[in-house]
C-alpha cells in the first residue's frame, strides 16, 4: 500500500527522525518533553549522584541559525521555498537526503521561554547538564562558504548559551567538513569560545567514508587540541532502507552508518595514525562492539580460534580489530537496558557514556532511570556512565 | 600500508575452510568435549553439483557470462553478469563440489549432517530461462546427493527468484526429490528487499509444503563499503543484509501473513535481535519504558518488533562465543541452530567447540543448538 508523502513523514517523525527544527510547538509542549517529564512506569533502583549528571548527546539550534537560513538560504540552494500554515518558512534543502525527505521547516520567530523551558525538561529528567550537538540536516549539504557562515553562527550562539548558563551546558564545535580548510579555520577560531568543549563531525562527510586521509588534517588537529570528537548521524546510509510502505532508515539506517564509521576510522588506519584521539559514538556505535570479532576471525587472531596474523587489514597496528573497541565511546540509545549491558561487558563500564539525542524521537527520554534499570548495575557503574565518562570526554 | 586488491582477495581465500584444518595452519585449536545422542547437522554448508559448473562453461555466454576460464588449479572462473562488488568474480573451487574431501572435512569437524545451500554467484543474474535451468541442475545434483548418502547430506531448494513463477514451478517439482528438506532463498532479490509483496506467492507455498526457508546473502548492500584500501562488504555487508532482511520480512507484514512459516538466518541473523529494541520504543511498545502504541508500523500484528525474535532461527556465525551467549539470551537457546557458511573464508570451521566455549553452555543447549534446533527445522 503506497502511503502519501506528507503520512510518511508523519511516520518517521513518530518513529523519531526529525523534520528539521523538529516540532512546531513550543520547546515545553513537544512531545519528547512530555515523555521527559514522567518516569517509566518500571525501572531499578533510584540513586543518588555526587557529581553533576552529563548528556553528552543533545539537540538545540541557536535562532540565529534559522534567521540565516531564512535571509540567505534560497541564494545558497535552499528550494521550493514557502510558509506552512504557522507563518514559519519551510523550504527543501538541495541534494539528496532520504532520511528526512529534505525539508526543514524553520521557525519564525524567536521563542523567548526556550531556554528556561529546556532547563525545566533538563531537571525533569534529573539531567544536571547537556552538550549542544547538531543533527539533520547538518550544515553539510551547503555551498561550502555558505557551509562555514552557518557552522560559525552555530557556534556562536552555541557559546552564547553556554556562557549563560555554564553550569548547565557546554558545546561542541561544528565544522563544515565539506571543505576541509575552512573546517579547519573554524576549528582554531571556535575553540577559544566558551563552553566549547568537544568537536562536532558527521558520520559520513556528503557519502564519503569519514576514515579517508582528506580529512585527517583535522583529525590531526582535534587530538593535538585534546578535544573529542563527538559524531553523528547525517543523511545515514540509505541503500535498500526505504520501502514505499514502511521506512528502516532510523531503526536500521543510524546504527548501521555508528558502525560503518566506527569500522572506516579503524580500518583505514585513522585510529593508529591519531592513538591520542577520543570519538564518541551516537546510536551505541550501531554494531561496533558486537562486530569486531568478524574482523578479528578475518585477522586470523580471533580470541576463540587464533590462526596466525592473516593477509587481511594488513596496515592495523593492533593483533585485533576488537582491540580498538576500547579507544571509542558510545552512548545510550539502544533502548533496552539488557542490550545495554552486553554493550558494557565488550567494551567497559568506562567507555559507555549517557549520551540521548534529546529531544529526537528515537532518543532516550529518561536516561538515569535507563541506566538505572541496566541489569545489576552498581553505583560505581552509575557514576561512570552518567557523570564520569562524559566528562572525561569533555574535559571537565 | 595499502595492499593491492589481489592480495587482499587472496587474504580472503587464505581463510578458506579445507586449508585451515591443516595443523600447520592452526595455532591453537579449541577441543571438543561432550558427547552427543543425535547427529550434529550444520544447516549452512555450501556446495556445487558439478552439473552446475558444466552448464556454465557450456551455456554461459550465450547468457551473458565472460571471461570463462581455468585458473592455475583448474578451477572455473567466469565474470557473470550484472554488478557484484561483493564477489566481482566467481570461483569454482575444487573443495566445493569434491565429495570424498566434504566428507572427510565433515569427519574432521564432528558434523554428522550438513544441509547443501548456495552461495555467491548463486543463480540469480542469470535470464529466467537460464537461471530456472540452473536451479534445475543444483537441484537435481544435490537431490542426487543426498539420495546417495542418505545421514550425510540434506538440500535446500535454490529458486531463481528473479521470476516468481519459475520459481513456484521449480518448487512443486524439486520438493518432492530426495533430501530437499528446505527452500534457499537470497536476502536480497536483485537490490529488491525480500518483503516485497511480489513475493509472497513463494512464501505462502512454502508454508503451506511445511519447507522452512534458508536465507543467504547473495550481493549484499555495498553502499559505501568498497574503498579502495579496505573493504567492509564482507564483515559488515553480510550482518547489515542478515539485519535488512529479517527486518524487511516483519515491517512488511510477510511474518503475520504466514504465521507458520520459519525462516533460518545466516551470520546470526546479522544485528535484528539486538535491534529490534529500537523497533519497539518508535511502536510505544519498548518493554523498559511503554507510552502507549504509537502509529509506527501500525500493521503489525504483534506490539513489539521484539516478539518476532522468535520467528526465526539464527546460526553460529559471530567468531565470538560470548556473543553467541547474548543471541541466546535475547532468542532463547531453541532458536539458534548450527549453521556456519562452511567452506567459506568467513565460515565457522569447528562448530562443535564453538558452541562448547559458549559461556555456561549447558549439555541441553548444546544439544539443542548442535542437533535438535536444525534437525526441526529440516522436518527431520
Amino acid at each position: 500500500m503506497s502511503i502519501g508523502r506528507r503520512d510518511f513523514l508523519a511516520g518517521l517523525a513518530a518513529a523519531g527522525a526529525t523534520t528539521f527544527a523538529g516540532s512546531r510547538r513550543a520547546w515545553g509542549q513537544s512531545t519528547s518533553a512530555q515523555w521527559a517529564a514522567k518516569p517509566p512506569p518500571v525501572g531499578g533502583p533510584v540513586l543518588k549522584y555526587s557529581k553533576p549528571v552529563i548528556d553528552a548527546h543533545f539537540h538545540w539550534r541557536p535562532p540565529e541559525f534559522f534567521e540565516l537560513l531564512e535571509k540567505e538560504g534560497e541564494a545558497n540552494g535552499l528550494w521550493d521555498i514557502g510558509r506552512n500554515e504557522d507563518g514559519n518558512f519551510t523550504a527543501r534543502l538541495p541534494g539528496y537526503h532520504p532520511y528526512t525527505g529534505g525539508d526543514i521547516t524553520v521557525r519564525a520567530r524567536r521563542d523567548p521561554g526556550e531556554v528556561d523551558a529546556m532547563l525545566k525538561t533538563m531537571t525533569d529528567r534529573r539531567v544536571d547538564m547537556c552538550t549542544v550537538t547538531q543533527t539533520n540536516p547538518h550544515v553539510i549539504w551547503a555551498p561550502p562558504a555558505f557551509g562555514l557562515k552557518l557552522a560559525q553562527v552555530i557556534n556562536d550562539g552555541t557559546s552564547a548559551l553556554c556562557a549563560q548558563h555554564p553550569k548547565r551546558f557546554t558545546g561542541t564545535i561544528t565544522l563544515p567538513m565539506q571543505d576541509v580548510k575552512a573546517a579547519l579555520a573554524e576549528l582554531e577560531r571556535a575553540r577559544s569560545l566558551p563552553g566549547l568543549r568537544a568537536v562536532n563531525i558527521t558520520e559520513n562527510i556528503s557519502g564519503r567514508n569519514i576514515g579517508d586521509r582528506e580529512f585527517w588534517p583535522v583529525y590531526e588537529r582535534c587530538e593535538a587540541l585534546n578535544l573529542a570528537i563527538f559524531l553523528h548521524n547525517v543523511d545515514p546510509i540509505w541503500e535498500r532502507l526505504v520501502e514505499n510502505d514502511y521506512t528502516m532508515i532510523n531503526v536500521l539506517g543510524n546504527p548501521f552508518e555508528a558502525t560503518m564509521a566506527a569500522t572506516s576510522l579503524v580500518l583505514s588506519g585513522a585510529m593508529d595514525e591519531f592513538p591520542k584521539l577520543d570519538v564518541y559514538f551516537p546510536h551505541s556505535g550501531g554494531f561496533f562492539p558486537f562486530v569486531t570479532p568478524r574482523m578479528d576471525w578475518s585477522m586470523g587472531t580471533a580470541e576463540y580460534m587464533q590462526r596466525g596474523r592473516t593477509g587481511s587489514f594488513a596496515n592495523l597496528k593492533q593483533p585485533r580489530a576488537s582491540d580498538y573497541r576500547r579507544r571509542f565511546h558510545y552512548d545510550l540509545i539502544l533502548h533496552d537496558p539488557k542490550v545495554t549491558r552486553m554493550l558494557i561487558d565488550l567494551v567497559g563500564a568506562d567507555r559507555v557514556v549517557c549520551g540521548t539525542d534529546f529531544p529526537q524521537g528515537m532518543g532516550v527520554m529518561r536516561p538515569v532511570e535507563y541506566v538505572e534499570a541496566i541489569p545489576g548495575i552498581t553505583q560505581k557503574e552509575a557514576e561512570l556512565i552518567l557523570c564520569e565518562n562524559p566528562a572525561r570526554l569533555l574535559r571537565l | 600500508m595499502k595492499i593491492p586488491r589481489r592480495d587482499f582477495l587472496g587474504g580472503l581465500a587464505s581463510v578458506g575452510g579445507a586449508a585451515l584444518l591443516r595443523p600447520s595452519r592452526v595455532a591453537a585449536q579449541p577441543q571438543r568435549t561432550r558427547k552427543y545422542s543425535k547427529p550434529v547437522i550444520d544447516a549452512h554448508f555450501h556446495w556445487y553439483p558439478p552439473e552446475f559448473a558444466d552448464l556454465i562453461e557450456k551455456e554461459g555466454e550465450a547468457n551473458g557470462v565472460k571471461d570463462i576460464s581455468r585458473n592455475e588449479n583448474g578451477e572455473l572462473q567466469a565474470t557473470v553478469p550484472g554488478y557484484h562488488p561483493y564477489a566481482p568474480r566467481a570461483t569454482f573451487r575444487h573443495e566445493m563440489s569434491d565429495v570424498e574431501s566434504m566428507l572427510t572435512r565433515m569427519d574432521e569437524r564432528g558434523v554428522d549432517m550438513c544441509t547443501l545451500t548456495q552461495t555467491n554467484p548463486h543463480v540469480l543474474w542469470a535470464p529466467p530461462p537460464f537461471g530456472l535451468k540452473l536451479a534445475q541442475a543444483i537441484n537435481d545434483g544435490s537431490s542426487a546427493l543426498c539420495a546417495k548418502y542418505t545421514t550425510r547430506f540434506t538440500a535446500a531448494i535454490t529458486l531463481p527468484m528473479q521470476d516468481v513463477n519459475a520459481s513456484l514451478y521449480e518448487l512443486e517439482r524439486a520438493r518432492r526429490l530426495p533430501g530437499m528438506r528446505a527452500v534457499n532463498i537470497t536476502e536480497n532479490i536483485l537490490g529488491r528487499n525480500i518483503g516485497n509483496k511480489d513475493f509472497w506467492p513463494v512464501y505462502a507455498a512454502c508454508e503451506a509444503a511445511n519447507l522452512p526457508i534458508f536465507l543467504h546473502n547473495v550481493d549484499p548492500i555495498s553502499q559505501r563499503m568498497l574503498e579502495t584500501d579496505y573493504r567492509m562488504i564482507n564483515v559488515l555487508g553480510n550482518p547489515y543484509e542478515a539485519t535488512i532482511a529479517a527486518t524487511s520480512l516483519v515491517l512488511s507484514g510477510t511474518m503475520d501473513e504466514f504465521p507458520k512459516l520459519d525462516v533460518f538466518f545466516p551470520h546470526a541473523g546479522g544485528f535484528f535481535a539486538f535491534l529490534t529494541p529500537r523497533m519497539d520504543w518508535s511502536m510505544g511498545t519498548s518493554e523498559y519504558y511503554p507510552r502507549g502504541r504509537t502509529s509506527s508500523f501500525p500493521n503489525l500484528k504483534q506490539p513489539r518488533a521484539s516478539d518476532y525474535r522468535r520467528r526465526f532461527h539464527y546460526d553460529l556465525i559471530l567468531h565470538d562465543p560470548k556473543i553467541t551467549r547474548m543471541l541466546i539470551d535475547l532468542v532463547g537457546a531453541d532458536r539458534v541452530a548450527c549453521g556456519t557458511d562452511f567452506p567459506q573464508g568467513m565460515g565457522i570451521m569447528r562448530p562443535v567447540e564453538y558452541v562448547e566455549a559458549i559461556p555456561g553452555i549447558t549439555q541441553r543447549e548444546a544439544e539443542l543448538i548442535l542437533c535438535e534446533n536444525p534437525a526441526r527445522l529440516l522436518r527431520l
